[in-house]
C-alpha cells in the first residue's frame, strides 16, 4: 500500500507559488489579448468587405481546427524560422494561446452580436447614430450580457490550457510541479496538489458569475 | 408664391427581389402637415416610411426632406454613413414594435441620443427628457398600468419610476416612451408606424 505523505510539499511551496503566479498571469494576459483579437475578428467577420470576412474566417478556422499543443510547438520552433524573428518561450506561448482563444472568442462574440434583434440597430440608426456608435452603445452591451456564460466557459478552458506551456519550459504551475516531483520522487502527491490548486481557481470565479 | 413643401418624394421605386413594393410614389408634405397613410397590410406603408428615413435604400427616384436631398438609382452612389446619420438625427421615427433599448432605463432610452448624437450635456438632456415624459402623459399611463398589474411592485415616486428598466413596461407605457424618444428631435418630421400601436 502506498504511503501518502503531503508534508514534503511544504518544502516546495515557493516554487509552486511561483508557478501559480505565472499560470494566473498567463491566464489573465491570454484572456485579455484573446478578447481583443476575438472582438476584432468578430467585427471583421460581420463586415461588408469580403476581404476582411475572408481574412477573419481564415484566421478563425486555422486556430480553431488545430490542436493548441501543435500551435504552441509550431509557434516556438517553426515560426521563428518562417518569420526570421527570435522569440522567447513566453512570447511564443502567449501568442499561440491568445490566438487560439481569440478564434473561439470571435465565434462567441459574433454569435452574440447576431442574436440581437435587427430592430435594435434600426432604432439606433433612426436616432441618427453611426454604425460604430450603435455597436458600442446599443448592440455590444446587450450582446455582452448574452455572451457572458459562453465567455466564462471559454475563459475556464483558457485557464486550463495554460498548463500546456510547460512543454516550452515556461515555469508555470505544471512545470514547477514536474520539478518538485523529480526532486522529491513523490509525483503522486505533487500532481494531486497541482490538480487541487487548479481546481480551486475557477470555482470561486464561477460562483461569482451567475 | 408657394411655400416649398417640407417633404418631397418623387418617382420613388423599391423592389424586394421580383416583388415591386413601391411603384413611382410621388408625395409632398407641407410644413406642419399631418399625413396618414392608409392601406391593407403588405401594401408598402412601412416600406415608404423606412425609405423616407433611408433605413431601406430605394431603387430609384428622389427624396427631399428639408434641405437634404437624396437621389437614388443604379448610376447614383449610395449615401455615405456620416451624412446619413446626420440626416436621420434630424428626424424621428416610432417603430411598430417600439424597439426600445432593453438594457437601459426609461430615462436613459430618452436621453441616449440627446447625449451621444446631439452632444448635449447630461443634466440638460435629463431635464428636457423629464419634461417631455411628463407631457406625454407617461406618469398617468404608469399609474393606470399599476392598477391593472398590481403584482408589479413599484415606487410611487416619479424619479424612481423613471429608473425602472424599460423592458418591464406594459404596452401603453412603451408607446409613450418611444414617442418621447423620437420627440426630442423637436422634429418637424415624425414618422409613426401604425399609430394605433405606435
Amino acid at each position: 500500500m502506498y504511503e501518502w505523505d503531503f508534508s514534503i510539499l511544504w518544502g516546495y511551496r515557493w516554487l509552486l507559488l511561483q508557478g501559480l503566479g505565472i499560470t494566473v498571469g498567463f491566464t489573465a494576459a491570454t484572456i485579455c489579448i484573446g478578447l481583443t483579437i476575438g472582438l476584432t475578428a468578430a467585427i471583421c467577420l460581420l463586415s461588408r468587405l469580403r476581404i476582411l470576412r475572408a481574412l477573419s474566417l481564415g484566421f478563425i478556422e486555422i486556430f480553431r481546427c488545430t490542436p493548441v499543443l501543435v500551435q504552441l510547438i509550431w509557434c516556438y520552433y517553426a515560426l521563428p524560422m518562417v518569420a526570421g524573428i527570435e522569440m522567447t518561450p513566453m512570447t511564443a506561448s502567449l501568442l499561440a494561446l491568445s490566438c487560439y482563444g481569440g478564434a473561439f472568442f470571435a465565434e462567441i462574440i459574433r454569435g452574440g452580436i447576431v442574436s440581437i434583434d435587427m430592430g435594435q440597430s434600426e432604432a439606433a440608426s433612426a436616432l441618427g447614430m453611426t454604425p460604430s456608435l450603435a455597436m458600442r452603445r446599443i448592440i455590444l452591451p446587450q450582446a455582452l450580457h448574452r455572451m457572458l456564460p459562453a465567455l466564462m466557459n471559454q475563459s475556464i478552458l483558457m485557464f486550463k490550457n495554460t498548463s500546456l506551456v510547460s512543454v516550452l519550459a515556461v515555469p508555470d504551475l505544471v512545470y514547477q510541479g514536474q520539478m518538485a516531483a523529480h526532486d522529491s520522487f513523490r509525483p503522486l502527491e505533487t500532481y494531486t496538489a497541482v490538480a487541487v490548486v487548479y481546481f480551486c481557481h475557477p470555482v470561486p470565479v464561477d460562483a461569482l458569475c451567475p | 408664391m408657394t411655400v416649398k413643401p417640407m417633404i418631397e418624394i418623387s418617382w420613388l421605386r423599391k423592389c424586394f427581389g421580383p416583388l415591386e413594393v413601391l411603384k413611382d410614389i410621388n408625395l409632398q408634405v407641407e410644413q406642419g402637415g399631418v399625413v396618414a397613410l392608409l392601406g391593407p397590410s403588405g401594401s408598402g406603408k412601412s416600406t415608404l416610411l423606412r425609405c423616407i428615413n433611408l433605413l431601406v435604400v430605394p431603387d430609384d427616384g428622389s427624396i427631399r426632406v428639408g434641405e437634404t436631398k437624396f437621389e437614388f438609382g443604379k448610376s447614383v452612389q449610395q449615401p455615405k454613413t456620416k451624412p446619413l446619420a446626420a440626416f436621420r438625427s434630424r428626424t424621428g421615427m416610432v417603430f411598430q414594435n417600439f424597439n426600445l433599448f432593453p438594457h437601459m432605463t426609461v430615462l436613459q432610452n430618452v436621453i441616449e441620443a440627446l447625449i451621444h448624437v446631439k452632444g448635449m450635456d447630461k443634466s440638460t438632456a435629463t431635464a428636457l427628457a423629464m419634461s417631455q415624459l411628463e407631457k406625454s402623459g407617461w406618469r398617468t399611463a404608469h399609474s393606470r398600468c399599476r392598477r391593472r398589474y398590481p403584482a408589479v411592485k413599484n415606487n410611487v415616486l416619479r424619479s424612481l419610476v423613471l429608473w425602472r428598466w424599460s423592458q418591464r413596461l406594459c404596452f401603453s407605457m412603451k408607446r409613450r416612451q418611444r414617442l418621447t424618444r423620437s420627440w426630442w428631435a423637436k422634429c418637424s418630421r415624425l414618422y409613426r408606424n401604425s399609430p394605433q400601436t405606435g
